[in-house]
């Protein structure tokens, strides 16, 4: 069965008295949208903290029932989105969409891999997407490190597909570009 | 450094980020405990069980014209009887043991198994039917407390949905055997993943609903207790064999993401069986501390400790009957005796497989994996000992 109308037929099962559906949905999603959060807000406890929110946000949506879902994986990541911009904004810090505590950890944690290389190379792609507008680098981030389709960053961020296309090429022109740069220097 | 690689990076950056496993059980815990007190989850628990499982096929055919359409009717059909989604066995699963038709959702269960093309649907299937039966036990002691009901036919019907999730973690370990010989690797890794991931659950799942049997300390539960243990060793042996697959396999894969994967995994395991070790390590000395009780019971009653009292001591029963035969806790001394190395050997294995562990060498994690397999033979040696020892002297109260 398609993955959307699995996780719709999921919710239809929660909301018949079977949590345990939403356990799944949650088991299917929990890795991915803490992934999310934590290149956002650098912190472990916090990406925790917001994650288990998420969660709570999406059941109170759902249980809602004031409008039907489309899709159930955008409904997730349009709440996680909302709930970093609502951290950042309670913090007074600017939003960065990608910390750069939380890079440092992933550089860090590479030792299992095999390439000595790898560490610098990803110091190297950071220093490139910190040069990216805020916008830019969240399209990228999106697309790249949470494998969201066009169709499904546009239904997060409540755009239309073709404008996210347009902006996604033009951020990753930036990127190759700024990239190019490095190299020469 | 080239664009294509920079991309390549930050795909891999997502993947190295994961959260804490005890993190990920608690906050899901906390979640279905929220759900649970809503007030919508509520009124449907109180719907009768038919209508409140039957699932709305408007949730994914939003276009009504579809169902009249010859071609989408026999798209529902095939998407009921192969998909192997939860939610379709959900819907199923009206019926709990004891009643009419729990015979023919089992039959169903098999038939949707059987009608399911891969293996790896088929391992999903047989995953979600053991999850089913956990449920069952669930719903049974809800319905047992609330009603107050026939405590011997609840433990009947308990003793069955025991008996089909037993069998099912037969078929689960059995397509592991057949995935393992012929699954291609990434397929082996995916299903035994699932498998381990479902099997903890299933475990964690089980303890607690063990401790809710016992907290009644019913006799007629005794057997049903006995029995849960049985699947407890079966969850156990079910959770060692798709680590072994999943280790086994992700060292054939190229790339480093499977083997991060199995790594992570090995560490799971390892904490989770150094819990283990300390559980044991506990009963084995609250055991010891009984032993000197009843002993020193004994000297001031004036004379020899009986099996009951020490039994009853043993499994904290009180309601056990006191019959006068004389039963030294000598038995119980030399067993215990036999066990007290045991926690020791199996800290310093599980010690050994996280010294190989820790240096993040990807050959060697066939080795952590039988340093683990090696702890748990241990830890499972020490508990059967010492649970014979309890049986023996509970067998002598009779």
């Amino acid at each position: 069965m398609h993955s959307n109308n699995r996780d719709r037929f999921l919710l239809e099962a929660v909301l018949a008295g079977d949590e345990e559906a939403f356990g799944r949905l949650y088991d299917k999603y929990v890795v991915k949208i803490y992934r999310f959060v934590s290149f956002r807000v650098g912190s472990k406890e916090s990406a925790e903290d917001l994650t288990a929110e998420i969660f709570l946000k999406t059941w109170q949506y759902v249980k809602q029932g004031s409008r039907q879902i489309e899709n159930v994986k955008a409904l997730i990541y349009r709440i996680a989105a909302n709930a970093i911009i609502d951290h950042y904004r309670q913090s007074g810090n600017e939003y960065l969409a990608l910390s750069e505590d939380c890079w440092n950890q992933i550089v860090d944690q590479t030792s299992l891999s095999d390439e000595a290389q790898k560490k610098d190379d990803l110091r190297q792609v950071y220093q490139a997407i910190k040069f990216l507008s805020p916008a830019d680098r969240e399209l990228v981030l999106m697309r790249y490190s949470n494998d969201l389709s066009v169709k499904e960053i546009a239904e997060i961020l409540g755009k239309n597909p073709g404008a996210i296309r347009t902006a996604l090429h033009r951020a990753l022109k930036t990127l190759k570009a700024i990239i190019k740069n490095q190299v020469k220097t | 450094m080239m664009f294509y690689r920079c991309k390549k990076f930050i795909r891999q950056a997502g993947s190295e980020i994961n959260p804490k496993e005890n993190w990920k059980q608690t906050s899901r815990e906390a979640l279905l405990a929220e759900i649970r007190r809503s007030p919508i989850w509520r009124q449907a628990q109180n719907k009768p069980k038919v209508q409140a499982r039957a699932f709305s096929f408007s949730a994914f055919l939003p276009n009504y014209r579809l169902i009249f359409r010859p071609v989408g009717v026999m798209a529902m059909i095939m998407v009921v009887v192969f998909s192997g989604s939860i939610a379709t066995v959900s819907a199923a699963r009206a019926s709990l043991p004891g009643d009419t038709f729990y015979p023919v959702k089992i039959g169903l269960e098999r038939a949707q198994i059987s009608l399911a093309l891969s293996q790896e649907k088929k391992a999903e299937l047989e995953i979600a039917f053991a999850g089913a039966r956990l449920k069952e036990i669930q719903e049974i002691i809800n319905k047992k407390s609330s009603d107050q009901g026939n405590g011997v036919k609840a433990a009947a019907n308990i003793e069955q949905a025991i008996s089909h999730l037993s069998e099912g973690l037969n078929s689960v370990q059995k397509r592991l055997d057949q995935i393992k010989e012929s699954a291609s690797a990434q397929e082996a890794v995916g299903i035994s993943k699932l498998v381990n991931d479902n099997a903890i659950i299933f475990e964690e799942n089980l303890l607690q609903l063990k401790g809710r049997i016992t907290k009644d300390q019913v006799k007629t539960e005794l057997q049903t207790v006995a029995s849960i243990d049985e699947a407890l060793v079966k969850l156990d042996e079910t959770n060692t064999k798709s680590l072994a697959v999943m280790v086994e396999k992700s060292l054939i894969l190229p790339g480093s993401e499977a083997k991060e994967d199995a790594a992570t995994k090995l560490q799971t395991t390892i904490e989770r069986m150094e819990k283990k070790i300390e559980v044991t390590e506990q009963k084995i000395n609250s055991v010891n501390k009984n032993i000197e009780q009843a002993k020193s019971f004994s000297l001031s009653a004036g004379q020899t400790a009986t099996a009951s009292s020490v039994a009853a001591m043993l499994s904290k029963d009180n309601n056990a009957s006191t019959t006068q035969e004389v039963v030294s806790p000598e038995v119980l001394r030399q067993v215990v005796k036999e066990v007290a190395n045991k926690p020791e050997e199996a800290k310093k294995t599980i010690e050994d497989a996280k010294k190989i562990l820790g240096e993040k060498d990807a050959s060697k994690l066939g080795d952590v994996l039988n340093k683990v397999q090696e702890t748990n033979s241990i830890v499972q040696d020490a508990r059967e000992k010492l649970k014979s020892a309890e049986t023996l002297f509970k067998s002598s109260e009779n």
